[in-house]
């Protein structure tokens, strides 16, 4: 049995080590190719084989990986312990360990701050960063237990929500940390719809007060026009993609929840037209930073508008037989024309 | 000539050069980000290596293959439906245009487009073969009821599923394509065992063998030939495949409510060998994390954190040694405290391993991009805090005020 067991450990061990060369073969071909060739210096491919052969294995992403997944774990674990055993524990001892990781993770952080920019800040640390994320986590959970358990702000809810916010917005720009920002403007969604509906939920669009819809469409407004002034005016341009990301997904659902609810020009023109306005916002940021992901985006979007003119088009003109052939026609041409569109992006964003 | 390159280019769709020229051109730009290479230099390289064909950044393919896609299925579809067709013509009839359809696309769209898995033509080639794929099981003459692994008579069907895939992989070196071929052998080989007792009893270790086959066959080869580069997407699908499969087909979580499932039993029970299965899940993500991390092994590495996750999460299923919140505290600290230490030791380079990043890996061509990792840890926090924050405030405000009020209340009086 044991010498059976140890056969199959060798077997798996042949058949899933997989001998890669310090040198990739790919790379050892290309540079037998280049000395061949007139391309580089006659000593350089064989001083790039030496450099690729001694360059050590970077595990760099996998750490970062660990700290972002630890940090988060550790201060969801933290928080739910929190609720599950206070009475229990008393609220003593669980608070005080996370008010104590809060103090350490923050001078942690404060001790190795980048120096203040408008661009991106040169990193003195990589733990600092997850350091500061792990002390806005594990403060999100310490200030709502303090708020479940202990009242502190009485009844003035929206307070409780706004103080991340103004806590954590600050902290974005002097820390340079997109991770705070995307806190902080999360935070203040949720003052932002806990004033419009108390009771409302984040992100389900299907059956959304109007009230919150449009507080929605305005918030995700304002953040499409905070990624606009960042990248514009060089104040944190690198914090654009993440106001543009979630402001664009608020505004957009907003509006497509609000075109869905049914077909009316009303909704061409209120609807419709203001998603297109977003396409168009998306395409200039994209053209700009040459940002491929948001030109899609745009294209998604500006797809999703046509479609609903052109359904409302056909509803108003009531057309019954051309259907049969109107219908199939404007799916084949118009997803032509996007084919088109994409595959002329050459032409559209100039490489400088 | 090997095998490998007869076939090659005798079935190739796409200009068989290409693959070698992308694959430089990637290493130069790798080389040129490590500051090894000056622009010019990549320049006069790339200049060197032309390239012919059509391949963008991944978000435009992304998007070339949704749009190809709604405009074969929405375009095709409603055409077939109202021009009276499909009234006319059964389904089978349907997929016939379907498949003459996509085939012609896909066939357009390589030669006077000259995409290279560019997402249009991977769009046609995946419709071409669903249809394809659907015209063989009326072929075979079998229902969707009659979609049995325990019956031979499927085996048919499912090796004809497997030439058409591995002919598609053949001609279009494409790693959906490459999924699908592995996805129907390991169909033929659970269909040559579950219609036994025995074999359902050897199915996990036939499964190990059957991936650990794929996976030798698929390590990286010792020399490079026109049909390596461009078999390579392929052979790294298929790796990548096969060593999860290794691991997923001895999985104990696997094993255990695989057995359940097969024997219709209401409550999984330890199933023979149970302990072998054990080991295997605690050894696997092991030897592919000191292999991935000796060897220099990404593919291994990542897979061994992957592994790593879904063995504890096993281990939890059965054993759940502590409450969650506890063990998701002591697991947050345990990552956090190795990638402290990691960071630190790591340093400067050690064992030929570094913390610092490889400026090779660094692609700042698109710094917008939300799945650019900064981006995308930014993005996930908003997506992990958004609902805690919007539903806590509202129930943490009620069962706070209801239970807390009270207390106050005793207190005071």
């Amino acid at each position: 049995m044991a010498f059976a067991a140890q056969s199959l450990y060798l077997a798996l061990l042949i058949v899933v080590s997989d001998t890669v060369p310090a040198l990739s073969p790919f790379a050892a071909d290309l540079l037998a190719d280049l000395r061949a060739r007139p391309l580089l210096p006659p000593e350089q491919p064989a001083a790039l084989a030496e450099a690729e052969r001694a360059a050590p294995f970077s595990v760099s992403r996998e750490l970062r990986t660990m700290l972002y997944l630890g940090a988060t774990a550790l201060s969801g674990g933290l928080g739910a312990l929190l609720y599950q055993h206070h009475e229990r524990l008393g609220p003593g001892l669980i608070l005080t360990l996370m008010t104590a990781l809060l103090v350490a993770a923050g001078t942690y952080a404060a001790r190795h701050r980048p120096a203040f920019t408008w661009g991106i800040a040169p990193r003195t640390s990589v733990g600092a960063d997850y350091a500061l994320l792990l002390g806005c986590l594990l403060f999100l959970g310490i200030e709502g237990y303090a708020q479940a358990q202990l009242h502190v702000f009485g009844t003035r809810y929206g307070l409780a929500t706004l103080l991340p916010a103004l806590l954590f917005l600050p902290l974005a720009y002097r820390y340079d940390h997109r991770g705070v920002l995307a806190l902080g403007l999360t935070a203040l969604g949720a003052w932002l719809g806990v004033t419009v509906t108390p009771l409302g939920q984040a992100g389900s669009f299907d059956f959304m007060p109007s009230m919150y819809r449009s507080a929605a469409i305005g918030y995700g407004a304002a953040l499409v026009a905070a990624a606009f002034h960042a990248e514009w005016t060089r104040h944190k341009s690198h914090f654009a993609p993440t106001y543009l990301s979630l402001g664009a997904s608020l505004a957009g659902g907003g509006l497509a929840s609000k075109m869905v609810d049914h077909l009316s020009f009303d909704h061409v023109v209120t609807g419709a037209l203001p998603l297109a306005g977003l396409c168009y916002g998306l395409y200039m940021f994209a053209q700009r930073t040459r940002s491929y992901w948001f030109l899609v985006l745009a294209a998604g979007w500006a797809y999703f508008s046509l479609t609903y003119c052109f359904v409302w088009l056909a509803d108003a003109l009531n057309i019954e037989d051309g259907a049969l052939l109107l219908i199939p026609l404007y799916f084949i041409a118009s997803t032509i024309g996007f084919v088109r569109f994409f595959m002329n992006l050459k032409k559209l964003l100039p490489r400088s | 000539m090997t095998f490998l390159e007869r076939l090659m280019h005798a079935v190739a769709a796409y200009p068989v050069a290409e693959a070698r020229h992308r694959t430089w051109h990637a290493q130069a730009a790798r080389w040129a980000r490590r500051s090894w290479l000056s622009a010019t230099q990549v320049q006069s390289i790339e200049a060197a290596y032309p390239l012919t064909t059509y391949r963008p950044a991944w978000p435009i393919r992304f998007g070339l293959f949704l749009f190809g896609w709604v405009g074969l299925t929405l375009g095709g579809g409603t055409f077939l439906v109202f021009s009276g067709i499909m009234g006319e013509v059964n389904e089978v009839g349907a997929a016939l245009w379907a498949l003459l359809l996509a085939g012609i696309a896909l066939e357009v769209s390589i030669r006077t487009k000259r995409c290279y898995h560019a997402g249009l033509d991977q769009a046609f080639l995946y419709a071409g073969l669903l249809a394809a794929a659907f015209l063989l099981t009326r072929l075979f003459s079998i229902g969707l009821f009659g979609f049995h692994l325990n019956h031979l008579r499927l085996l048919p069907l499912l090796l004809s599923w497997l030439l058409l895939a591995l002919a598609a992989v053949a001609r279009y070196a494409e790693p959906g394509a490459t999924i699908a071929a592995f996805l129907a052998y390991l169909l033929v080989v659970a269909n040559l065992l579950l219609p036994f007792s025995w074999g359902r009893l050897v199915l996990p270790l036939a499964g190990l063998a059957a991936a650990g086959a794929v996976a030798w066959l698929t390590r990286t080869p010792k020399s490079e030939t026109a049909a390596t580069y461009y078999y390579d997407k392929s052979r790294v699908v298929l790796r990548g495949l096969a060593l999860l499969t290794m691991y997923l087909s001895v999985n104990y979580l696997v094993v255990r409510e695989g057995n359940a499932a097969l024997g219709n039993l209401y409550q999984s029970v330890h199933p023979p060998l149970g302990w072998l299965f054990v080991g295997f899940t605690a050894a696997l993500p092991v030897v592919y994390l000191a292999l991935g991390l000796r060897r220099a092994d990404r593919l291994l590495l990542t897979l061994g954190f992957v592994t790593l996750g879904f063995s504890f999460y096993t281990l939890r299923t059965y054993q759940a040694l502590l409450p969650l919140p506890i063990a998701a505290t002591l697991v947050g600290a345990a990552l956090l405290a190795v990638a402290f230490f990691g960071l630190h030791y790591l340093r400067p380079e050690r064992h030929g391993l570094t913390a610092q990043p490889d400026a090779a890996d660094d692609h700042d061509e698109d710094a917008s991009n939300p799945f650019r990792r900064e981006n995308f840890e930014a993005l996930a926090s908003a997506q992990l805090t958004a609902p805690t924050e919007a539903t806590s405030t509202s129930s943490q405000t009620e069962f706070g005020g209801g239970h807390y009020g009270g207390g106050g209340a005793s207190g005071d009086y």
